[in-house]
């Protein structure tokens, strides 16, 4: 780099410009030199133009899209809202309550505690044979060309040697 | 020496400057209590910043979306010791790398292409009147540069884009990477570098 005005800007004294780092011998060549200052100029116009078009895109996509505006629209501070709303769906479910209790009562809506732990025993136990033969299944798809040692030694129908002549 | 306790070091500090840097974090926590506020100012500068540091529009609508939310919720979190736009862009970065790490984003890379349509982009370019030569050659350029932006290795093409897009002066580049300011002017000095020889070395 130089600040003779015949002698141009080097890449890195102009990049060290472009970068907003130039030093004032390369400020004061630019002051002079119309090719180095065209360079600059081209450059910061080209980029301009550039920035113009993608922020127009990405606005465009944006808006287009509205995806980012729809997610975010859910989020919003509790504060923000009026209270009164909050308050109108409190007495709106508590109404709901009032009259929604008494009617099932009569009518036998609500079964007895009893009821509902007998059913939901039977189906936890329905789900555990379930879960069982499943993991049988699993272990059968695990190993299945593994002999069970009961069925290798014959174990299966043999009384048990303790068994075997028992006194009467 | 000794460290100074920190109620000494805030007198060591005119206090007109901390009553200015107390009033711009008020200030920006309103900005950022307000998501539709944000959503609408900053979204399309993110979406931009993001498209072209992953390449993936698609992704960075995601990160966007991400960047946006953690925002305001850490919004208590800003000190006010720089522009919301420039804590936006340090989340935005954080966001990506998170996701360019994450083994789904390395799956997807490889299974689907993720470039930009520089041909769609070119459609936004404003005409201001010009003649049809002058915007098809404004269209080339605008082509141009968005292909050597994308050409830069990572580290380049963030500083590239903090610098030449978010317009962020080199110190608060440094601030925000964590770089040395030597570093983020080498990393400058090549995106620049190779930018200007991929448009055709005519700078």
């Amino acid at each position: 780099m130089t600040s003779e005005s015949t002698i141009h800007l080097s890449d890195e004294a102009l990049n060290d410009v472009l970068i907003g780092m130039g030093s004032s011998a390369s400020e004061s060549h630019l002051a002079a030199c119309p090719l180095c200052r065209g360079k600059v100029e081209e450059f910061q116009s080209d980029l301009g133009a550039w920035n113009l078009t993608t922020l127009k895109w990405t606005e465009a996509r944006a808006e287009r899209a509205g995806r980012i505006q729809a997610r975010l629209s859910g989020i919003r501070p509790a504060r923000r809202r009026p209270p009164l709303a909050a308050l109108g769906w409190a007495l709106a479910v508590a109404a709901l309550l009032a009259i929604a209790i008494p009617v099932g009562r009569e009518s036998g809506m609500f079964g007895t505690n009893h009821g509902t732990t007998v059913a939901s025993q039977e189906d936890s136990e329905a789900q555990i044979a379930q879960d069982n033969e499943l993991l049988k299944a699993v272990n059968a798809a695990i190993n299945p060309d593994e002999m069970s040692p009961l069925k290798e030694y014959d174990l299966f129908g043999r009384p048990h040697p303790r068994h075997r002549h028992r006194p009467q | 020496m000794g460290a100074y306790a920190s109620s000494e070091f805030i007198d060591m500090v005119p206090r007109s400057r901390v009553e200015w840097r107390c009033a711009r974090r008020a200030r920006a926590i309103g900005e950022l209590d307000d998501i539709d506020g944000l959503v609408k100012n900053y979204s399309a500068r993110i979406l931009r910043f993001v498209t072209y540091s992953t390449g993936d529009p698609d992704l960075a609508e995601t990160i966007t979306q991400d960047t946006l939310l953690k925002a305001w919720m850490g919004r208590e979190n800003f000190r006010g010791d720089c522009s919301v736009k420039t804590w936006l862009t340090g989340i935005a970065i954080n966001v990506t790398r998170d996701h360019l790490r994450s083994a789904k984003f390395k799956f997807w890379r490889q299974t689907r292409s993720t470039a930009l349509d520089v041909q769609d982009l070119a459609a936004f370019l404003p005409a201001e009147g010009s003649s049809p030569e002058r915007q098809m050659l404004a269209r080339e350029k605008v082509r141009e540069l968005s292909q050597a932006v994308e050409g830069l290795s990572p580290n380049q093409r963030t500083v590239f884009l903090m610098k030449f897009v978010e317009e962020m002066p080199v110190a608060e580049i440094s601030q925000v990477l964590g770089m040395p300011v030597n570093t983020v002017r080498t990393h400058l000095h090549r995106a620049l570098s190779s930018v200007r020889s991929r448009m055709g070395a005519k700078l």
